[in-house]
C-alpha cells in the first residue's frame, strides 16, 4: 500500500500529458471530448485524479469527511469551469489548485468556528489506515501508529503554506517545478518553504518525542 | 577548529541546493558540486542527516482509504428542474412549481446577496443550517412517534400484564431503545450525506461563473 501510494505511476504518466498505454487518453484528450458534450467521459479525470486530490485534502485538513467534501467541490468546480482550463497549467495543476484554495476556505472555516483539533477523529480506523496490517508485526505498527500521529500533530501545527509544500512534495511527490506551478510563486521560494518546513517539522518532533 | 553547533547557527548559504539534493532534483553537475561542498560543510552535513529522519517520520503517514468520489455531470437546471416537478403526481405538480419556485428564489436571494455583498456571513451557511435545522426537525418528530407508540404499548402491557412479565417489558424497552439508536444513527448518517449533497447543490446553483475558484494560493 505504502509503495503503492509513493509511486502511483499512473498519476506520473497522466501528470506529463501522457497516456498509460496507447490505448488510454491523456487528461488533456478527455477534457476535449468533454467539451465536445461527452459529458460522462469526465468521470474518467475523476478517477484518476480522486486519490491524489482526496490525499492531499485529507492531509492538509485531517478529516476524512472534510477531505471528501473538498474531493467533490473540486470536481465540481473543475467541471463547470473546464472551458476556462487554457492547458496553459496542467490539468492536474489546475485541480491541485482548486483543490487547495477549497482546503484554505475549509480550514478557514474551521479555524472561525472552532480549535482545530485533528485528533478527535483518530478513533476512527479509517482516518489513518497504516499500510502494514500484518498483525504478527503487531509492535512495528503500533511504533509506527505512534510516529504517524507525532507526524499529524507537527504537520498540523505548521504554518499551513509551509505545510502544503511538504505535502506536496512528501506524498504527492511532486516536482519542484509542479509545485511552483500550483501555487504560483518561484521555485526557489517552493525550496525554501520547504526547507523552513523540514526545520520547524525537526524541532516539532525533537519536542513531541521528548514529551513521550 | 569550529563546532558543528556554531556552524548550525551561523547556517549555510546553501539551503537550496540542499533541498534539490535530498529531493533528488539536482542535475549531475550540482550533485557533484554539492556533494564535494557537504563533505566539508558540517552545518549542512548535519541538517542532511536530520531532514532525511523527517522524512523518514512523514513517510509513516499514509492514507490508505481512497473515497470514489460520486461525480454525476451536472444537468442544466431546467431539465433538473423539469424531472423533479415529473416525479410528483399530477395532482401534486401546481404545489410542487410553486414549491420549487421559492427554493429557486432563496437561490437567487443568497446569489445576488453574496454579489452585492450584503451581510457578511456568507448565504451558503444560511440555507445549510436551514437543511440542518429542517433534518433535526424530522428526526426530532420521527423520535416523539417512537416515543408515544412506546408509550402506548407500555400503557397497554401495563394493563395487561402482572408482575412476572416484568421481563418481557424490559426487553420491549431495550429493543425500542436500540431502535431509536438506530434511527438516531440512521438519521445522523443522512443528515451528512444531505449536507455534503447540499453543498454541491448550493455550488451548483450560486456557483458565480465570473468567479475563479482557483484564484490566488499564494
Ligand atoms: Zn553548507
Amino acid at each position: 500500500m505504502a509503495a503503492a501510494e509513493r509511486r502511483r505511476p499512473e498519476n506520473d504518466e497522466s501528470r506529463e500529458g501522457r497516456s498509460d498505454s496507447d490505448m488510454e487518453l491523456n487528461d488533456d484528450q478527455i477534457i476535449e471530448r468533454t467539451l465536445a458534450g461527452e459529458t460522462d467521459a469526465f468521470s474518467l479525470l475523476v478517477r484518476r485524479w480522486e486519490r491524489p486530490i482526496y490525499g492531499l485534502s485529507f492531509r492538509m485538513l485531517g478529516k476524512d469527511e472534510d477531505a471528501r467534501d473538498v474531493c467533490q467541490e473540486t470536481f465540481l468546480a473543475a467541471f463547470r469551469n473546464l472551458r476556462k482550463f487554457r492547458g496553459e497549467a496542467r490539468f492536474s495543476s489546475w485541480l491541485y489548485r482548486i483543490a487547495l484554495n477549497a482546503c484554505h476556505t475549509k480550514l478557514r472555516k474551521q479555524n472561525s468556528v472552532q480549535e482545530h483539533s485533528i485528533d478527535y477523529e483518530d478513533d476512527d480506523g479509517r482516518k489513518y489506515e497504516i499500510a502494514d496490517t500484518d498483525v504478527e508485526q503487531m509492535p512495528d505498527r503500533m511504533q509506527r501508529d505512534q510516529r504517524a500521529a507525532m507526524v499529524r500533530k507537527a504537520l498540523h501545527a505548521l504554518p499551513g503554506e509551509m505545510r502544503q509544500v511538504i505535502i506536496m512534495k512528501e506524498y504527492e511527490e511532486l516536482t519542484f517545478a509542479e509545485i511552483s506551478e500550483i501555487l504560483e510563486i518561484p521555485v526557489s521560494t517552493v525550496k525554501s518553504r520547504l526547507y523552513t518546513g523540514l526545520q520547524q517539522m525537526r524541532g516539532r518532533l525533537e519536542k513531541l518525542r521528548g514529551a513521550l | 577548529m569550529k563546532t558543528p553547533e556554531k556552524n548550525i547557527i551561523e547556517g549555510c548559504d546553501r539551503k537550496e541546493d540542499l533541498i534539490g539534493y535530498i529531493y533528488e532534483e539536482l542535475s549531475a553537475i550540482e550533485r557533484s558540486s554539492f556533494e564535494r561542498h557537504l563533505a566539508g560543510c558540517p552545518t549542512c552535513s548535519e541538517e542532511t542527516r536530520a531532514f532525511g529522519r523527517v522524512r523518514d517520520d512523514l513517510s509513516t503517514w499514509q492514507v490508505g482509504f481512497t473515497p470514489q468520489t460520486e461525480f454525476q455531470p451536472p444537468r442544466g437546471k431546467w431539465s433538473v428542474f423539469f424531472e423533479l416537478v415529473g416525479m410528483f403526481p399530477f395532482w401534486a405538480r401546481g404545489v410542487a412549481l410553486a414549491a420549487a419556485a421559492m427554493i429557486l428564489a432563496t437561490f437567487s436571494f443568497g446569489a445576488w446577496q453574496m454579489l452585492t455583498g450584503g451581510g457578511k456571513t456568507p448565504t451558503t451557511e444560511i440555507s445549510s443550517a436551514a437543511v440542518e435545522a429542517m433534518i433535526q426537525e424530522a428526526v426530532a418528530k420521527e423520535r416523539f412517534k417512537l416515543m408515544e407508540d412506546f408509550k402506548t404499548e407500555m400503557a397497554g402491557l401495563k394493563e395487561r400484564i402482572n408482575a412476572e412479565n416484568e421481563s418481557r417489558l424490559q426487553s420491549v424497552k431495550a429493543d425500542q431503545d436500540a431502535r431509536i439508536k438506530t434511527l438516531q444513527a440512521g438519521f445522523q448518517s443522512e443528515l451528512r450525506k444531505v449536507n455534503r449533497q447540499n453543498s454541491s447543490i448550493r455550488s451548483f446553483f450560486a456557483m458565480d461563473d465570473s468567479q475563479e475558484p482557483w484564484g490566488g494560493t499564494r
